[in-house]
């Protein structure tokens, strides 16, 4: 689950990690998990992983779909109380085996048919099962750059980011657990681009590394890197084949650069 | 970075604002791609690597730090080369060579690896990634002194003399070239670029890195160059080119300047530059040091000779292997003499004493002893006659100087191959024996002997064997009659066989082996006596009677006298196995006792037994150059078994055993004259090696295959029958010539087998006149001549009808 416990910076990516155990098998699971036979802890302990990691995506569309700040976080707040009930889940189709569309259908369908009934009832006074920081995604709806971008194109591109942004909370944890908080912080800019990037090489005199040990560090990192993120991916998909794994990839990155379009 | 300017520096994207901070999403989901191979930096792509970082620009390319992926994961230094070359030729060279790449395995060597072109056709090349710095720049970083500089070097010295042994000319060495990383918490020295050169430019062999002047473009490093490459010698570049830039190596580190600087090389251009190269001398380097000044390193004298000796303009005055190199470095380090410096006596006396201040009165006694010796010069010995009791004494101190330069100094210059320095000392000892007066007794006879025999081999060595053959056989004449006296001493008794022996071999040598048989006898029947006779020198007396017996039997087997030469090997094999288990560390006796296998798996009548016995010998052997791989000689020897062996097999049809001994002998050759291109003794043993192959693809009626391998013996031995061949060379060279036009004709190339079968029986009619050729080299020559007329008798009849 983290880095070998050597703390060598030689270890090639792919050698002395561990499979991530911090991950279930599949989101798919998660979701299963929270029906037939699961506790009430073990259900509401599934349900905060998908909220903390997909909650903005489904708060920014509710919210460009023209509903206000306040009752954009209730209606969140009702989705996601939904899912953990399994109320009305059956009923959406599940895509594929994608778990982002299958979201966004379940979303679709929870604000046509109880949008008004669930507002009316939680408003003033509403259960607050999760404890997220609204404010802070208003914030950050506010700073979305296009106001022509219809709520489901906001919806895939900030599922993108949201997935990446978990991948790489995760990668700083993996470091900070072995110990190498400090590597990560200094190599984390360049996980994007080979070489120096923006640095004209050598990204942090403090590291103490020659040019060669940090090229390979930054190397290993981007292999980890890598390998968590299809990882991540392969959890949103019915079947993680590989292919499947690309092309799910490929299009967060068509909805990420085309902002006109959407699926 | 990016999140300041707004636009990502990969893709030129804008960048997002939120927990990303910063970092462009559609990079970060890029690289989450199967096929994403991190796009490159500055577009070089190579299938099967991930580049991942520059590491540095150099004259010739750029190298980049990168990830080989396939066909194994490993990190890797690749090299671009952004000359504008033909990327297929260079990378043909390259695979050419990888063969003898591959045999290169020093832990001071990063092996270059892999060859190819980038997707936009460059070449590159791919090597081990050391990561550390320049030599130059670690020494003075880690501040090290004189002798850890020195180890260093002796490390890098001997990385380049293994890639030698194996067939590997650098040609570009320089500091940049060898890189100090720390493994394993010590700092160990690795070259780089083995085989870059060469692939880059294989008709001068000259250094990589570019200089551009005036549109002309010419590859090397001025600084550390050899005159010969300077001089772009088209030919004839051989590893003395790295004797000489390891030298100038050496001059940095221990002067902290190159030999010639920048400025020296700078104001002058390109033609200039070199033409410094070729007819300057730089400054010692001691006296560059002090005009560097603050180095504070005080450079001995020794140091110079050393530096001064590797980088001689002349190459034959050069150290001849990187490996003497880096010994008289070693010897520097121990107090010992270094073969650089001329062996002035003062100097000798001098080392010795150094090197023996330990023992404080022992060594005094000794310098005092030869402090005297050397003040009597030869001359004054000789008008010392005068008063008998005077003669007696300068005769003595004369005898000490003549026999310390005759045995000790002798041996050093002959490892070194300038025997021809004790010319003069020779003959001057000649001289001083010569004149004194017979009634001073037998020592007189023996020195007069003694030195005769020494100028012998030193005209050997020149290639004079017509007057090497007369010295010896007069130095045997002078004790002939002492010896064989009834009431002979030891001493002369035991001079005599040396010198018996010594006729034998050159007789051998150069005229017939039924002649040199006599001497052997004799030089076994009169050391035998001393031998039995025990005493405290028995052991060594019985060393030289299996060197005897030994050599006796090869001519007894020449003269297929093999039930003879059994007895005889098999008594020196006793003797031999007997000071083996006494001594079982010593390399000498293990390779005197695995000569003796060999020998006598010649003359077996058994041929599994003869094999098995081949088999130790090489055990033997082999174990010997794993202990000793600087030492040539074992290499040599390890050669000639092989060669020995794959005869054998061939003889017993055993082909698929015989080819891969035969292979291996011609590896060891070819690597020894990679070394020394000009060193006709192996090119010689190569052209055996290579005539061997030939008879195996003969016996074994694989003509095609082995017609190059014929062409290259023949051609090798038509050079070394230009200079001034041997007798067995000399039949040789016919012999490779029948060999050749059997092959020709077997793959029906009649009418180049019909010419040279012609050759072949012009040759014969020459050597076979009367007076000429004798022995089994006669009978040989008859049969081949015979063969050879009836060949083409046929060949004639088929070409006619054409």
């Amino acid at each position: 689950m983290a880095l070998s416990g050597e703390g060598s910076d030689d270890v090639v990516a792919g050698d002395g990690w561990e499979s991530p155990a911090s991950f279930p098998a599949t989101q798919w699971t998660l979701v299963n998990q929270m029906g037939d036979g699961a506790s009430e802890e073990q259900r509401v302990a599934a349900l905060e992983m998908l909220a903390k990691n997909y909650w903005y995506p489904v708060y920014a569309y509710v919210r460009r779909s023209g509903n206000d700040y306040h009752d954009s976080e209730d209606l969140t707040q009702g989705f996601f109380l939904k899912i953990l009930k399994r109320d009305g889940l059956g009923a959406a189709d599940r895509d594929k085996g994608r778990f982002r569309s299958y979201l966004l259908k379940a979303l679709k369908n929870y604000l046509a048919n109880e949008h008004r009934r669930e507002v009316a009832l939680k408003r003033g006074g509403g259960k607050r099962v999760f404890s997220i920081d609204s404010e802070e995604h208003e914030e950050r709806f506010l700073a979305e750059p296009s106001h022509q971008t219809t709520p489901e194109v906001l919806y895939q591109r900030n599922w993108a980011c949201s997935l990446l942004e978990n991948v790489v909370s995760e990668l700083a944890e993996e470091y900070g657990r072995a110990g190498k908080g400090e590597l990560f912080a200094a190599l984390r800019d360049r996980l994007p681009q080979p070489g120096g990037g923006g640095f004209g090489g050598g990204a942090a005199p403090a590291l103490a590394m020659s040019k060669g040990a940090e090229a390979k560090a930054v190397y290993n990192m981007r292999q980890r890197y890598r390998k968590l993120l299809r990882e991540s991916v392969r959890q949103t998909l019915h079947d993680g084949w590989k292919e499947d794994i690309d092309e799910e990839i490929r299009f967060l990155l068509a909805a990420l650069e085309d902002e006109s379009d959407g699926f | 970075m990016g999140s300041d300017s707004g636009v990502c520096p990969s893709c030129g994207k804008p960048l997002v604002a939120g927990a990303l901070g910063g970092i462009c999403p559609q990079c970060l989901l890029r690289l989450g791609l199967s096929d994403c191979e991190g796009g490159g930096i500055d577009g070089v792509e190579i299938d099967g690597y991930e580049i991942l970082e520059e590491l540095g620009e150099g004259g010739m390319g750029v190298v980049y730090l990168a990830q080989q992926t396939e066909p194994i994961e490993r990190m890797a230094a690749v090299k671009v080369i952004k000359l504008g070359m033909d990327t297929r030729a260079l990378v043909s060279r390259f695979n050419a060579e990888r063969r003898a790449l591959a045999l290169m395995d020093h832990k001071n060597i990063a092996g270059v690896f892999d060859a190819g072109a980038t997707s936009t056709g460059r070449p590159f090349f791919a090597m081990e990634w050391v990561d550390g710095e320049p030599i130059d720049t670690f020494c003075d970083r880690a501040e090290l002194d004189v002798r850890g500089r020195l180890a260093h070097f002796i490390d890098v010295a001997e990385a380049v003399q293994h890639a030698h042994s194996k067939g590997v000319v650098h040609c570009d060495l320089k500091p940049s070239n060898v890189l100090v990383a720390e493994i394993d918490g010590r700092p160990v020295s690795k070259v780089i670029d083995f085989g870059i050169a060469r692939a880059i430019d294989p008709e001068a062999g000259l250094g990589l890195t570019v200089v551009t002047e005036g549109g002309v473009q010419i590859v090397g490093t001025p600084a550390y160059m050899a005159p010969e490459q300077a001089e772009g010698a088209p030919k004839g570049v051989d590893t003395r080119v790295d004797v000489y830039s390891l030298g100038a190596m050496l001059y940095e580190l221990l002067a902290g300047g190159p030999p010639f600087t920048s400025t020296e090389l700078g104001a002058t251009g390109l033609t200039g530059k070199l033409r410094h190269v070729r007819d300057k001398s730089p400054p010692r380097p001691s006296a560059r040091a002090m005009a560097e000044g603050g180095s504070g390193r005080k450079i001995a004298s020794d140091l110079d000779w050393i530096v001064m000796r590797a980088m001689e303009k002349d190459r034959e005055r050069r150290y001849a292997s990187a490996g003497q190199l880096a010994d008289d470095v070693r010897r520097f380090l121990s107090d010992q003499p270094v073969v650089a410096r001329p062996p002035s006596r003062g100097y000798l006396v001098w080392k010795f004493a150094r090197r023996h201040r330990v023992g404080l009165a022992v060594g005094a006694a000794v310098c005092c002893m030869l402090a005297i010796a050397a003040t009597v010069s030869v001359v004054q010995a000789v008008r010392a006659h005068r008063a008998e009791e005077v003669a007696v004494e300068r005769r003595e101190q004369s005898e000490l100087l003549v026999s310390f330069m005759l045995e000790d100094v002798y041996g050093i210059l002959k490892d070194v191959g300038h025997l021809y320095l004790l010319e003069g000392v020779a003959e001057a000892a000649y001289r001083h024996y010569a004149s004194l007066p017979d009634s001073l007794g037998e020592n007189v006879f023996i020195g007069r002997s003694n030195a005769l025999a020494k100028i012998g081999e030193i005209r050997a060595q020149q290639g004079d064997f017509e007057a090497s053959l007369a010295k010896i056989r007069a130095a045997y004449q002078i004790l002939e009659p002492l010896a064989l006296g009834s009431g002979a001493s030891d001493r002369v008794r035991f001079e005599f066989s040396q010198r018996s022996a010594l006729l034998g071999m050159v007789l051998r040598r150069y005229r017939d082996p039924a002649a040199s048989e006599p001497y052997f006898r004799i030089a076994v029947d009169t050391i035998l006596p001393l031998v039995e006779g025990g005493g405290e020198r028995k052991m060594e007396y019985e060393g030289y009677l299996a060197g005897f017996y030994n050599l006796q039997a090869s001519s007894l087997q020449m003269l297929g006298e093999r039930g003879r030469a059994r007895e005889n090997l098999a008594m020196a094999l006793g003797i031999r196995e007997r000071q083996r288990q006494a001594d079982p560390d010593s390399v000498q006796r293990r390779n005197d006792v695995a000569k003796l296998y060999g020998d006598l798996a010649k003359v077996h009548d058994d041929p599994e037994a003869a094999s098995e016995m081949f088999r130790k010998a090489l055990e033997f052997r082999k174990q010997i150059t794993r202990e000793r791989p600087l030492e040539l000689r074992w290499q040599v020897a390890l050669a000639s078994t092989y060669i020995d062996l794959a005869a054998h097999e061939r003889r017993r049809h055993r082909y698929s055993v015989a080819l891969p001994a035969a292979d291996e002998a011609v590896v060891i050759y070819r690597a020894l004259l990679a070394r020394d291109a000009e060193n006709v003794q192996w090119q010689t043993k190569l052209a055996r090696a290579l005539q061997e192959r030939t008879s195996i693809g003969l016996w074994s009626r694989r003509f095609d295959e082995f017609e190059a391998t014929a062409r290259e013996a023949l051609e090798l031995w038509e050079g070394v029958v230009a200079g001034n061949p041997a007798q067995d060379d000399s039949v040789d060279h016919v012999l490779s010539k029948n060999h050749l036009a059997r092959i020709l004709k077997a793959t029906a190339q009649y009418q180049e087998a019909a010419e040279i079968f012609r050759q072949v029986r012009r040759d014969c009619e020459g050597m076979l006149v009367p007076g000429g050729v004798a022995g089994p080299l006669r009978r040989e020559l008859e049969k081949v001549g015979r063969y050879a007329v009836q060949e083409l008798e046929r060949l004639e009849g088929r070409l006619e009808p054409q």
